[in-house]
């Protein structure tokens, strides 16, 4: 039986005290700001059950975790909760995470009290997605590339986005609109990343109006556009789609399943970003959330862990050296692939996101 | 040929249409046992080890006890507050019952996204915390109008006469409203009691935006599915699935039992008994 | 329960209200209305109001440290923008025709249950109808891709009785979006009609068919009319539904679908400040099909044989 680094090993883990926890069920648990506890919302797998466990003992603090599951529906969630937000971590870095920086949902890092920062590697650690007018707003935990994810039996490893727009494989191809987007505005040769139309939104406009058309004009190619990543994955295995264009980590995890597949940063280039942690404004457990931030990124075997639970690199420093060969295989991309990456750009990002969102419901409904 | 179609047709397609809608949870439950991270055809290896984790998962076990006591409570809520309320409806003719109705109702017309952001403010306005009450309270929102509606339906073929014997009688108002009226109403309220459990039970977006650290059932489910559908989420419903159903069977062994003579007196009495 | 009451009457108090009550309508409407009207204001009106509110601002959730400003374009934004109009008009479109089928489908059903099923099995099959709704509503919709996707249990099944061409594609379209939203009504249609079909009484269709009226005469002159109610209920509750939804289109529709409601899930999904626009198509949503169901509602009243 082939090594599975997944979910189901945790899950047997974390079971063992399931039963006797149910017998005294605490379910309704006093509110907020208790000293000794920690508000957070998080993804799904960025805080594994093993660092849960050693973290609550050796710092005496409670984790009191919510999963979420995408940047909208936090962002929805922080505005009802008008200011007096119940969360003191959030999980909203991302690509638009400028939104909450803009809506004042957030403080900024204050650099003096991280004092694991340094475990970051340099590669990630000053890189432009988390700074906003000055400030450090996040703290990045795992770096999520947007590439092209194949049917490896079908298709020898695509060099371009060509693939896509094949009129042979029309009706096999599934991408997130306002991901695949920028993509695809790289690929007819315009700036994706907007920077280059900042002092013209006419040219700006211009561009994404090309390229919605451009797409519409080829909604043939698609079976479906996705909103959740998992989506991609089912779509995979249940041979709906044979192309998409897909973030790192639900690829890898099909991809160490053991499915016949195959990721790759075509030469018109992806997209990358990173995932972690924000502390919300006038969190009430200020402290605590710098302890817990320390904490998450002092050991690389978390970082290892936090790997193989997501499917996405961790930014930690010496993770490599934790995983296996073929652990490590699947994640790494080649420096090729590697130098044609954008990194998301938080300073231009709220100009070309407006005319995407526009464009994205076009696509949509025409 | 009505004897026909009652007798063949009719019992031929009721099987049928149940064949449907099982046939994909039992595609699921068997999903539950594949051997793999993903659920797919062909199940190549069975394992039972989904269906173990499952047992031994105690947010899984913790968040159907919050579903559990959050259904139980919205659903108090909203019989409670939807059986009035369709006394109240029944009272009103023309122009002022059709703009009641219409108030009553538009929670539901409300895309739930909207509803359930308005009311995470709503409550915020009250200083109500988030958590078990606040969903129920949004889970009773959006139950009421249905518990008003079908109720009125019952209640509009209700004979008058029937209130007015009682009344002759010698019944007072409270009597005549818990044995008369209640007991003519037991079908619509069983089914808006299924609808306010039902709705209770499998609402994902009210309960996220109302809800607290402790997920319920749906919210927890949901936030795994998006890393994920592993045979473990196909096993979960299975389970749910399968102890739902046979809390259903228990429940209304327990109720015939209790029941039966009472109903097969009344039954009796209105000539209608060849069925029994 | 009636021991109870026959307890209270010793007291004054208690015998003074019941004959109030026995006496003036006004009052039996005075302690029945109290909780509602409460519960109306508070529940229905007051999130409805602030979504209004809400409708004319600029942007919401505002910037930090601004002020409200006020307009009414997003109202225009409607018009403006033909994409808009057609994802409306689809909504409505589906929705009627989803409402038809669904009646189509379940009134045999409920019919079945309610008067052809013996007596003493009827809770039991209905609660056997009603097992599925207890799985959440996007597991289901999992559960049906697990049947229609290309490697899925229909194409496997198809594959393993020596069909060898191509596999049917029967997911993201209309088909399964069809099917789907199929799944999720059939209960909202199902209650009302087994409600209104179980007081029918039997005698009654006995009684025509002595008199020798074919069946095809009892089914339009007897069954339909005194269902009446039952069906208009179930249309309607299955129109709110299918106007509402949104999660189901996504998951089980195709790049062509997209509902009205989608689009509202998708101005509020994406994060920013577009809660204004979000709550003013809600408005225009909520006021449309309002007025759609009214209208629906008004001509079947208008029916002949209408006791009230």
């Amino acid at each position: 039986m082939k090594s599975k680094l997944t979910r189901r090993t945790l899950l047997r883990g974390a079971g063992a005290t399931g039963l006797a926890a149910l017998a005294a069920p605490a379910i309704i648990r006093p509110a907020f700001a208790q000293a000794g506890e920690l508000n957070v919302w998080s993804y799904s797998g960025f805080i594994t059950d093993d660092f849960r466990r050693r973290f609550e003992e050796e710092s005496g603090i409670r984790l009191n975790i919510r999963q979420v599951s995408d940047q909208g529906e936090q962002f929805n969630l922080m505005a009802a909760e008008e200011g007096n937000y119940s969360a003191d971590i959030v999980c909203c870095a991302g690509h638009r995470f400028y939104q909450f920086v803009d809506a004042g949902f957030l403080e900024p890092i204050d650099m003096g009290k991280m004092t694991a920062w340094d475990r970051i590697e340099p590669e990630y650690a000053e890189a432009t997605w988390v700074s906003r007018n000055g400030e450090r707003w996040g703290v990045p935990l795992v770096v999520v590339t947007t590439g092209l994810l194949y049917d490896s039996q079908q298709f020898d490893k695509p060099t371009s986005w060509d693939v896509m727009f094949d009129p042979a494989n029309a009706g096999r191809t599934t991408y997130q609109i306002q991901d695949f987007f920028q993509i695809a505005m790289n690929y007819l040769g315009y700036d994706g990343s907007a920077a280059s139309y900042m002092d013209d939104p006419e040219q700006a406009q211009q561009a994404v109006n090309a390229t919605r058309d451009f797409l519409i004009e080829h909604k043939g190619q698609v079976r479906r556009y996705y909103e959740a990543a998992t989506e991609i994955q089912q779509m995979f295995v249940n041979g709906d789609v044979a192309l998409a264009e897909a973030g790192s980590g639900p690829s890898a995890q099909l991809i160490i399943e053991g499915f016949p597949a195959g990721y790759t940063i075509p030469e018109e280039g992806g997209l990358a970003y990173a995932y972690g942690f924000n502390i919300t404004r006038n969190a009430t457990n200020l402290d605590n959330a710098y302890t817990f931030l320390n904490a998450l990124l002092s050991s690389s075997e978390n970082g290892a862990e936090i790997v193989r639970s997501t499917g996405y690199e961790s930014v930690i420093a010496g993770t490599g050296e934790h995983l296996t060969p073929e652990e490590r295989a699947v994640l790494a991309l080649g420096a090729e692939e590697r130098s044609r990456l954008s990194w998301v750009d938080v300073e231009t990002a709220p100009f070309i996101f407006d005319l995407i969102d526009t464009a994205a419901e076009e696509i949509r409904a025409a | 040929m009505m004897h026909h179609l009652g007798k063949v047709a009719l019992p031929v397609y009721f099987w049928l249409f149940v064949t449907w809608l099982f046939l994909p949870l039992f595609v699921m439950a068997a999903m539950g046992f594949r051997d793999s991270n993903f659920v797919a055809f062909p199940i190549q290896s069975w394992t039972t080890d989904w269906y173990q984790s499952v047992l031994d998962d105690r947010e899984i076990l913790a968040s159907l006890w919050v579903s559990l006591q959050v259904a139980v409570l919205s659903t108090i809520l909203g019989l409670g507050i939807g059986t009035p309320m369709a006394f109240m409806v029944a009272r009103f003719h023309g122009v002022w019952r059709a703009i009641l109705i219409t108030i009553i109702v538009m929670p539901a017309f409300i895309p739930i996204v909207v509803s359930a952001i308005a009311l995470r403010m709503f409550i915020g306005n009250f200083g109500i915390q988030t958590g078990l009450v606040a969903i129920a309270f949004g889970h009773a929102v959006s139950s009421v109008p249905f518990v008003v509606v079908m109720l009125l339906t019952r209640l509009n073929s209700m004979s008058p006469n029937l209130a007015d014997a009682a009344r002759d009688l010698g019944a007072d108002e409270f009597i005549i409203f818990f044995r008369v009226v209640l007991p003519y109403l037991s079908p619509a309220l069983f089914g808006a009691f299924m609808f306010c459990m039902l709705l209770s039970f499998e609402d994902f977006t009210r309960s996220f935006f109302l809800g607290s650290f402790d997920p319920t059932f749906p919210v927890l489910l949901f936030a795994r599915l998006r890393f994920g559908f592993d045979p473990g989420l196909a096993a979960i419903s299975t389970l749910v699935l399968v102890a739902t159903i046979a809390l259903g069977i228990y429940a209304e062994r327990f109720t015939r039992k209790r029941t039966a003579p009472a109903k097969q007196g009344r039954l009796a009495a209105s000539g209608d008994d060849k069925n029994v | 329960m009636t021991a109870f009451f026959i307890w209270a009457r010793r007291f004054a108090a208690y015998r003074s209200l019941t004959e109030l009550l026995a006496r003036s309508s006004l009052a039996r409407l005075a302690i029945i209305s109290a909780l509602p009207l409460a519960w109306i204001v508070l529940a229905n009106i007051a999130p409805l109001v602030q979504m209004f509110v809400i409708s004319f601002y600029q942007s919401y959730p505002l910037a930090a440290g601004t002020a409200p400003e006020f307009t009414i374009r997003h109202y225009f934004a409607f018009f403006e923008r033909p994409l808009y109009l057609s994802a409306f008009a689809r909504s409505f479109i589906f929705a009627t025709l989803v409402t038809a089928l669904t009646l189509l489908v379940m009134f045999p059903v409920a019919y079945y249950i309610a008067k052809v099923a013996p007596r003493i099995r009827r809770v039991r099959l209905l609660l056997l109808v009603i097992a599925p709704f207890w799985i959440s509503e996007i597991i289901r919709s999992f559960a049906w891709m697990l049947m229609l996707s290309n490697r899925g249990a229909v194409n496997s099944f198809l594959s393993s009785v020596g069909y060898s061409g191509p596999p049917f594609e029967l997911l993201y379209n209309n088909i399964s979006l069809t099917i789907g939203v199929l799944y999720l009504t059939s209960l909202y249609m199902l209650l009302p009609l087994y409600s209104a079909l179980e007081k029918i009484d039997d005698r009654l269709l006995e009684a025509a068919a002595d008199l020798g009226a074919t069946s095809f005469r009892r089914f339009t002159r007897i069954i339909l009319p005194l269902a009446r109610d039952g069906i208009v209920t179930g249309c309607t509750l299955v129109f709110l539904l299918v106007v509402g939804l949104y999660a189901m289109p996504v998951l089980l529709g195709g790049p062509s679908n997209t509902l009205f409601a989608s689009t509202i899930g998708q101005i509020f999904g994406r994060a920013g400040d577009s809660w204004p626009l979000g709550s003013a198509f809600s408005m225009i949503l909520i006021f449309a099909a309002l007025a759609y169901v009214g209208v629906f509602m008004a001509v079947l009243q208008k029916q002949p044989g209408r006791r009230s």
